[in-house]
């Protein structure tokens, strides 16, 4: 019996030796071998490449995230049939749904790294799932562009990750000031879904700027993202007396939340950041939006090159208005083209390299640059609803 | 060769893992589904411990956080197990589920944890090291099948009242495929976390739950490899579906949605019962099970020895049993000497079945006191300590284990005199093969003294009803018992049969058995029993030699019925 | 004070009409209909189409709506539960085949809605606001309770004055022996899913009416409440998921003002628990919590 434990406890540890090894830290980034047929000649709008650019895409299409990622995909197709038409180089997506599961982003990542070995990711549609997946991007030497990955901290991950969507800070840094200076703003309350990974730290960011503005937070209430019933906190927010509300929610949760606060009376202005850009939400609210101020990337309202056309053929072809998702979708697809002709070349290190020297491209987000980071820069825009429309606050 | 799917064949792996933590309590019967809390506190705790740098410069750090997590997991289902043992059914499921969410908003409020926004962790989990675990798990449980619990396990399920009346102690074995749930709920935490990079508190939500069950279920609960099967058709769904060109959206959860469907409604016992069912027919004849092959039934059981004659194995005191108002049994007293065959008859609603329901310890008196092998009436423990102490019964309504065959019925009717081989056989200890053979033998010596012999492989709910009968005193025979209480055995059987039962139960009481037979066939009774008791509205009207018994007149009033002539009606 | 405890009275009335759909098809026929959730969603969804995109009356569209939940409720016995009567396994895969119908269902509806979220517009459903002794009350929210009111009422009449009432009870009581007394159970089962669904549809269309819009998770969120409703209020009792319904509605409301949001489903599951543990029939349930 003894000898049968002991002998079971050695081919057990062998067992264990053999399957427990791993790697330590990183494995070295791969660089991917450059394919011929994607490196083609002349330069800009000059340039020709025989094979067509694959270009992975992972979106939420379903799930809990599928009202970012249906207007993310139409966007991004848009963009691409538009270049696609203008010849020289072709560009062929490869969609994937991640269903806002966490293990399907990553194996969707795979697929398209490993097995379709596309040159570029956009994508996924929640900074949760970026996280893992940039990752395994970083490290198998494919860039990624996010366009609706705001949290903290994801360009930092690699020099194979960029973004186009400006993270909340920059938006909040904007329009809460212009907020104050409009409304002349002394005491906020703030409200937050403080379940959701995005909301939370839009959150910690919005405490942050009001302290820097001195601005003072009279009430602070929680909720959670499927709540429907905000009347109990409200009703604590009333009796707080504050000059404004300032919230972070995702769009299904601010519309009840809105319109209950116009019932009970709570008729003081509501500040939001990014979640806000939504002509649907605004929509519902119907006249409870008035005066909904707005912090976000881009605007239908926004002068910005190829904006009206770009309104004018999204809704066409989608029988809706394009929001903010669609749009950073879209500006997504003007980067990468912009990358890929600017050195000529669809290949992983190509493409890595000249989206990091991208730099005031012209789009409808407005005049953008990313930097060394992968960090996107351009100017955010503050908006306020007037007459059911989004109209800019000039701050 | 699995080159560009790692990720998708660690996913499929730890997907197994989460299977089989639900597998464990199916197994048992239980719906339990707090598995996400359990995997939700092993994961986070196990951040903890796990070192931010390989073991040794090789080996995967998550190594220390794996005993970390299953003891963690385990440690929660017994603290969360405790107090839901007594519920059953959907109220267990929703009280498991309301834990996993108080855990969950635990989790997302807690400092430590960094609330929604999550832990970033590093991946430590390779695909060789999560399908090592799945393999050791598949080994586990193909292991626990055949052995003591793994029978337990299938006895609690099927039935819970016959499992306990063959002395096995239910609430013990529930709390064991609880803990063991915990335990691979912990494991699989730990090893979600160290893949996917992150852990947020929304990870191990309804959903997680939701896709743990449905696994399990598809994949079949009643085999060892049912969560390997489900795990393997969960993830290669989507994968089919992209290959078969169906475009990424809603199509894809409709489809899934419809295959799940399909799954379910053609295949009761899930995907795992396809196996079985082929199994089944590339063999000409029945298979015989792995400790039941040719050798096996030769060794002799060691079993105690019965007690000597006339020893006294029963006594009642007045006892009686009150429902409310309604007195089921009144005041009665009875004695019973080893070597005996006591007879009860009456007629229905007379008290027989609360009887004997007190005497194996399934039912309390109410009133007055008794003792039966040493053991007192209503004492705390249930009816398998009852058993425990050397009583078996049968029931009026068969309480057989469905699903299983003749002979792993009677099998579980060895608990008592069988010794635990799960651990031993773990090791493939020879001695564990032994343990089993002698069960074996023992079962199946019973299941020949009844004469079933020729349909040892079929599934009880299969059986003809005379069959059933006989298999269920086949199964209280295995446990060796001193007294053996049988309750309307004979009923459905004709003449012929019920001779043979009558001599059966004559050899046994020759061999020392001491038995109590509650009959309608009177025939019978008085033919085969040394003594009668007779009960009338919960009392005894007449008690002694089944002669005088048959010609008492209170007795012939009350239950056998004359015609106007006076002559008795046997 | 006042306010949070209206507040909580009207979020009630969704749960309890949303419970008291569950309650019904587990009381009757024990099984757990983990579709619910889906046809309530997709009352939600239809009741925007018909008032919105078709154009209908809001008191057309409640009986529609009502109508549709039915149909549903009707082909999911058929397909989900149907199949797997007097299987040994009935109730394990029970709860899968409604979980698989029930995502079916969502897909459907994303198929046909998309992804946004869906709203009544303010023309067809007033958003009048009335004051009462310092408390606001819209009008969806009266509308809401007093129709959550009638329907719960109106079941309790059908269920205790009904053939189909009496017919319910008996194979509640006793499927077999209904069986043999000339009940024909599978009538009988296909009305209770019916009715189930039609009351959760219209749950569905009210919280619509409530919060301002629908969206495809809704069914999520209150499906976890709705389990906490019917094991406070007992399994299979009425009466007792109205009243517990209410109560939770009351208890959240109150834990939100006096602890925190985040708290509220904790006191939820708490309460579940103590329930659980102290009087499993709950508060006003028969049916035994053991099932031995």
């Amino acid at each position: 019996m003894r000898s049968r434990v002991a002998s079971t406890a050695v081919v057990a540890a062998v067992a264990v030796l053999a399957a427990g090894c791993v790697e330590d830290g990183a494995a070295d980034d791969e660089e991917a071998t450059a394919v011929e047929g994607l490196a083609g000649e002349g330069s800009g709008e000059e340039c020709t490449i025989e094979e067509p650019v694959p270009v992975g895409v992972v979106f939420s299409l379903t799930g809990g995230a599928a009202f970012a990622g249906e207007y993310q995909r139409e966007g991004l197709e848009l963009a691409f049939e538009e270049i696609n038409g203008k010849g020289g180089v072709e560009y062929e997506l490869v969609l994937e749904d991640d269903a806002t599961e966490l293990e399907d982003s990553i194996a969707a990542f795979e697929k398209l790294i490993e097995r379709d070995e596309v040159s570029i990711i956009v994508g996924p549609t929640l900074s949760d799932m970026a996280f893992s997946t940039f990752e395994d991007a970083q490290q198998a030497g494919v860039p990624v562009l996010g366009i609706s990955t705001t949290a903290k901290g994801i360009p930092d991950i690699g020099d194979y990750v960029f973004r186009n969507s400006i993270p909340e800070e920059v938006a909040l840094a904007q329009s809460l000031p212009a907020a104050r200076d409009a409304l002349g703003l002394e005491n906020v309350a703030v409200m937050h879904d403080n379940e959701d990974e995005f909301t939370s730290s839009a959150y910690t960011t919005m405490t942050e700027v009001l302290d820097e503005e001195g601005i003072e937070i009279v009430g602070d209430e929680t909720f959670q993202t499927a709540d429907t019933e905000f009347r109990s906190q409200l009703t604590k927010i009333r009796e707080d007396d504050p000059d404004a509300l300032v919230l972070s929610a995702l769009p299904a949760a601010t519309v009840p939340l809105v319109q209950q606060a116009r019932e009970l009376g709570l008729d003081v202005p509501i500040v939001g950041g990014n979640a806000f850009n939504s002509p649907v939400m605004i929509d519902n609210l119907e006249d409870a939006a008035e005066g909904l101020i707005v912090g976000g990337a881009w605007s239908d309202a926004l002068d910005s090159p190829g904006n009206a056309e770009f309104i004018e053929s999204y809704t066409d072809t989608y029988d809706r208005a394009p929001d903010q998702f669609a749009a950073q979708a879209y500006t997504a697809a003007h980067m990468i083209d912009a990358a890929v002709r600017a050195g000529c070349d669809g290949n992983r290190e190509a493409i890595k390299t000249n989206l990091g020297q991208l730099s005031e491209l012209d789009t409808v987000l407005g005049t953008l640059s990313l930097d060394e980071n992968g960090e996107v820069h351009h100017e955010p825009v503050v908006q306020i609803v007037e007459d059911g429309e989004f109209t800019l606050l000039d701050g | 060769m699995f080159a560009g799917y790692e990720s998708l064949i660690t996913t499929m792996a730890l997907t197994g893992i989460l299977a089989f933590s639900f597998h464990v309590v199916l197994m048992a019967g239980q719906l339990s589904l707090g598995q996400a809390g359990f995997a939700s506190l092993g994961a986070y705790i196990s951040t903890l411990v796990v070192p931010e740098t390989p073991l040794f410069g090789g080996l995967s750090p998550v190594l220390v956080g794996i005993p970390v997590g299953m003891a963690v997991g385990a440690t929660a289902a017994f603290v969360l197990g405790l107090p839901v043992m007594r519920l059953r059914g959907v109220f267990l499921a929703i009280a498991t589920i309301a834990f996993a969410e108080v855990v969950r908003i635990l989790m997302l409020n807690a400092e430590w944890t960094n609330g929604a926004r999550g832990l970033r962790l590093e991946r430590w989990v390779t695909p060789e090291l999560a399908w090592f675990v799945l393999a050791i798990l598949v080994y586990a449980f193909w292991r626990l099948g055949p052995s003591r619990i793994g029978r337990a396990f299938a006895a609690v399920r099927e039935d819970e009242v016959a499992a306990s009346s063959m002395g096995v102690d239910v609430a013990r074995t529930r709390m064991t495929s609880f803990v063991a749930s915990g335990a691979i709920a912990g494991l699989y935490g730990v090893l979600f976390a160290y893949f996917v990079r992150r852990i947020g508190p929304s990870d191990f939500g309804f959903s997680m739950m939701l896709d743990g069950l449905v696994v399990a279920v598809v994949g079949g609960f009643l085999v060892f490899f049912g969560p390997l099967l489900g795990s393997a058709f969960i993830t290669m769904v989507p994968e089919v579906q992209r290959a078969a060109g169906l475009e990424a959206g809603w199509i894809h959860p409709f489809v899934t949605g419809a295959l799940l469907l399909v799954v379910i409604l053609l295949l009761p016992g899930g995907l795992s019962s396809i196996a079985g069912y082929l199994h089944g027919r590339l063999r000409r004849s029945p298979p015989p099970a792995p400790s039941t092959g040719p050798r096996a039934g030769n060794e002799p059981p060691e079993l105690p020895e019965l007690p000597a004659a006339d020893t006294p194995v029963l006594t009642l005191n007045g006892v009686g049993k009150d429902y409310g108002g309604v007195h089921a049994v009144h005041d009665v007293d009875l004695e019973l000497r080893a070597g005996e065959i006591l007879g009860v008859i009456g007629p229905n609603g007379a008290g027989k079945t609360t009887l004997v329901n007190m005497i194996s310890g399934h039912v309390a008196p109410t009133s007055g006191d008794g003792h039966v092998l040493g053991r007192k009436l209503g004492a705390a423990g249930g009816a398998h300590r009852v058993a425990r102490a050397g009583v078996s019964r049968t029931f009026q309504h068969s309480k057989l284990f469905d699903r299983l065959s003749v002979l792993e019925n009677t099998l579980v009717g060895t608990h008592l005199v069988s010794k635990p081989t799960f651990v031993r056989r773990l090791l493939w200890l020879p001695s564990a093969r032994r343990d089993e053979n002698r069960a074996v033998s023992q079962a199946r010596r019973q299941v020949q003294r009844v004469g079933l012999a020729d349909r040892e492989h079929v599934p009880a709910a299969q059986l003809s009803y005379g069959d059933q009968r006989r298999l269920e005193i086949a199964r209280a025979l295995a446990s060796h018992p001193s007294l053996l209480i049988l309750d309307e055995p004979a009923a459905g059987m004709n003449r012929v049969e019920a001779a043979e039962l009558s001599e059966l139960i004559r050899s046994l009481a020759a061999d020392g058995v001491t038995i109590m037979l509650i009959e309608h066939n009177v025939h019978m009774v008085l033919d085969t029993c040394t003594r009668v008791v007779v009960l009338n509205f919960g009392e005894v009207i007449a008690s002694g030699p089944p002669q005088v018994v048959a010609s008492d007149p209170q007795v012939i009033e009350a239950y056998l019925g004359s015609d106007e002539t006076g002559r008795e009606h046997v | 004070m006042l306010q949070q405890l209206a507040n909580g009275l009207f979020a009630g009335s969704i749960y309890a009409l949303f419970a008291i759909g569950f309650t019904l098809v587990f009381g009757i026929l024990r099984h757990l209909n983990l579709a619910h959730a889906a046809i309530f969603t997709t009352g939600g969804f239809l009741s925007v189409d018909l008032i919105s995109r078709q154009g209908l009356p809001i008191w057309l569209a409640f009986p529609l709506v009502m109508l549709a939940g039915g149909l549903i409720g009707l082909l999911l016995e058929r397909i989900a539960f149907r199949p797997l009567a007097g299987r040994p396994d009935e109730h394990f895969a029970g709860l899968i085949s409604s979980v698989a119908f029930g995502g079916m269902l969502i897909a459907l509806v994303q198929a046909r809605y998309g992804t946004e979220q869906q709203s009544i517009s303010s023309e067809a459903f007033p958003n009048e606001v009335y004051t009462v002794a310092g408390v606001s009350i819209s009008l969806a929210q009266l509308t809401t309770l007093g129709l959550a009111l009638v329907l719960m009422l109106g079941l309790a009449w059908v269920v205790a004055a009904t053939p189909l009432g009496r017919a319910m009870r008996a194979v509640a009581e006793n499927a077999r022996a209904a069986r043999v007394l000339g009940i024909n159970v599978e009538r009988v089962t296909a009305s209770t899913y019916a009715l189930s669904s039609a009351l959760g549809a219209m749950a569905g269309m009210l919280m619509v009416l409530n919060v301002g819009q629908g969206d495809l998770g809704m069914g999520l969120a209150i499906e976890l409440t709705g389990f906490a409703v019917i094991i406070l209020g007992g399994m299979g009792s009425l009466w007792g998921a109205m009243a517990a319904g209410l109560i939770l509605g009351l208890a959240e409301a109150l834990t939100i003002h006096h602890i925190g949001s985040s708290w509220k489903d904790v006191v939820a599951f708490g309460l579940l628990f103590a329930i659980l543990l102290v009087r499993p029939q709950g508060l006003f349930g028969t049916i035994k919590a053991r099932e031995v």
